[in-house]
């Protein structure tokens, strides 16, 4: 527990003193405003509720959360520090699970930081809180399962360029999956196959949520997603040592 | 305290370390020696818990690395030869991060020990991606001692130093020696003389040569030559009367020359002929064949 802490630490420490960091909460922040407003159209739908908000989100992660994520090893592995990370006492899983814990923190901060919206809506109407708190808590967690899509092409390469290309387009699979539209293309698959495959999108686990209610199945989905991909992350790590 | 058998690392066909074996005792500087690509520093990611061996085994203090790595990581100190450092830290920040990672209870207390042992005074509120080559190694190497391990394994320590920080570094080297047990791979054979207590030789992956400096020289096949030092005028003459060809080595005072020859005959033994001869001879010894000689023999790869 200690070393998870000491990466953290040193993780927080590291967005802290990175330009790329403030970059991209500038971004978020525009892009999230942006999309609500301007897109999504926030006054015209004269609802006192933030499920435009929400609804743009797995499509603003799916090129954010890869953005801060793509250094995580590759940068480990370009300047070499990946050698004295393996040589200090510290095991493996600490060292993965303070990566990504340090990341998904960041993001719960850019995440809080659109608190304004929040008290627009309380503002303008009378919003019911429930959904609001779901949706937040729901999307953080969805947050996590981008980025550990993220971690695991990060310690693939130790170019970022393609680290972050190879997470955009796995995390854009997951968003498509559960997508309305792109159900029509998997017509010619035997059903119980559509609805597997659709199970596996992010979207539908999300939605609930949005909609005030937490099942617990879509918590242990995005739970399953994020362990799944850290162990895969473990894995490469174990297994590239080579180089 | 570091045992060391049958280590053997393949990467794909090629066996870049092949059935190595050696020991390094407490208060010994082993020089690790080999040519570019010989698989040093393969050895040296192998001991510090870096890459898992192919095959063999490593011990250090009585424990075997793959069945405690995190034990056994406490107790080494490793320096890669890249020295990596992160860049968005500074000098301080950098050592304190290595200390916590150590576990260490006196982290502030510690820092400032090895800042002032490495003299990184100047240079620790600085970033490390804006120091100088020379502070990267002070500062790679202060982070391998900043836990005070009883093993130190150093990958090419002195490598792009100047002469006045080398000259540093082994002596820093030197002063640890005591209490640890050192390996400090180079391929700079001054470095060895200055300060191993033993060495051993890799080419191509296997060990060629364990043992002191005298027995590398000893290895060398120039090591049955003696030099002579007579007047440069009795050059033919002496040629005639041992039956062997004289190589200018360099001039001396009032006409003499030193020429080294090659021959099995001990210098005592030849000086002793030259006399009779009435030839005047100012100094017969064996020929101390350079360091260089006797590795370049050693290491020649079969073309």
């Amino acid at each position: 527990m200690q070393s998870v802490w000491i990466i953290i630490k040193k993780e927080l420490r590291g967005y802290a003193c990175s330009p790329l960091a403030f970059i991209f909460l500038t971004i978020f922040l525009a892009f999230q405003m942006g999309f609500t407003f301007i897109l999504g159209r926030f006054y015209e739908s004269n609802q006192a509720s933030l499920d435009i908000f929400f609804g743009f989100q797995p499509w603003l992660y799916l090129f954010l959360i890869p953005a801060i994520g793509m250094r995580l090893w590759a940068e480990e592995k370009s300047s070499g520090t990946i050698e004295t990370l393996a040589t200090l006492p510290l095991s493996l899983p600490a060292v993965i699970a303070g990566k990504f814990l340090a990341s998904w923190i960041f993001v719960l901060f850019a995440l809080l930081l659109t608190f304004p919206i929040v008290i627009t809506v309380f503002y303008l109407g009378s919003p019911d809180p429930g959904p609001i708190l779901s949706g937040y808590c729901m999307s953080w967690l969805m947050a996590g399962a981008f980025l550990a899509i993220t971690c695991f092409t990060s310690a693939l390469t130790r170019n970022q360029v393609i680290s972050f290309v190879l997470a955009v387009i796995i995390c854009f699979i997951f968003v498509l999956l559960g997508f309305g539209v792109f159900q029509e293309y998997m017509d010619f698959l035997p059903l119980g196959l559509q609805d597997f495959l659709a199970g596996l999108g992010f979207i539908p686990h999300f939605q609930q949520a949005i909609r005030g209610v937490i099942d617990l199945r879509d918590v242990v989905y995005f739970i399953s997603i994020i362990v799944f991909f850290l162990i895969l992350n473990a894995t490469v790590l174990e297994n590239k040592r080579e180089s | 305290m570091i045992t060391v058998e049958g280590l053997t690392k393949q990467f794909g066909p090629i066996s870049a370390v092949n059935d190595v074996a050696f020991t390094v005792a407490t208060g010994e500087v082993l020089g690790f020696l080999g040519p570019n690509g010989a698989g040093k520093s393969t050895t040296l990611r192998m001991l510090a818990g870096y890459l898992p061996p192919s095959a063999g085994t490593i011990t250090i203090d009585g424990k075997n690395i793959a069945d405690d790595p995190i034990t056994v990581k406490k107790k080494i100190g490793y320096m890669p030869e890249t020295t990596p450092l992160y860049r968005e830290m500074t000098a301080r920040e950098y050592l304190s991060f290595i200390a916590e990672a150590h576990g260490l209870s006196d982290v502030r207390r510690r820092v400032q020990e090895v800042i002032e042992t490495a003299n990184l005074g100047a240079i620790q509120h600085q970033l490390t991606g804006t120091i100088s080559k020379g502070y990267r190694s002070r500062l790679t190497f202060a982070a391998a001692i900043i836990h005070n391990p009883p093993v130190l394994l150093l990958d090419e320590p002195t490598d792009g130093l100047d002469p006045n920080q080398k000259n540093e570094i082994r002596r820093l080297i030197k002063n640890l020696s005591r209490n640890k047990a050192i390996i400090v791979s180079t391929h700079i054979l001054e470095e060895v003389e200055a300060m191993c207590s033993r060495i051993i030789i890799i080419s191509e992956g296997k060990l060629v040569l364990d043992g002191t400096t005298n027995d590398l020289r000893q290895n060398a096949a120039s090591n049955r030559a003696a030099v002579l030092t007579i007047q440069a005028q009795d050059r033919p003459a002496v040629e005639k009367l041992l039956g062997c060809t004289l190589v200018s080595l360099n001039a001396g005072l009032e006409g003499f020359e030193r020429f080294r020859l090659n021959t099995n005959e001990r210098p005592m033994s030849l000086s002793a002929r030259l006399s009779i001869a009435g030839i005047a001879c100012e100094e017969s010894c064996y020929y101390d064949a350079p360091l260089d000689d006797a590795f370049r023999h050693l290491t020649r790869t079969k073309e």
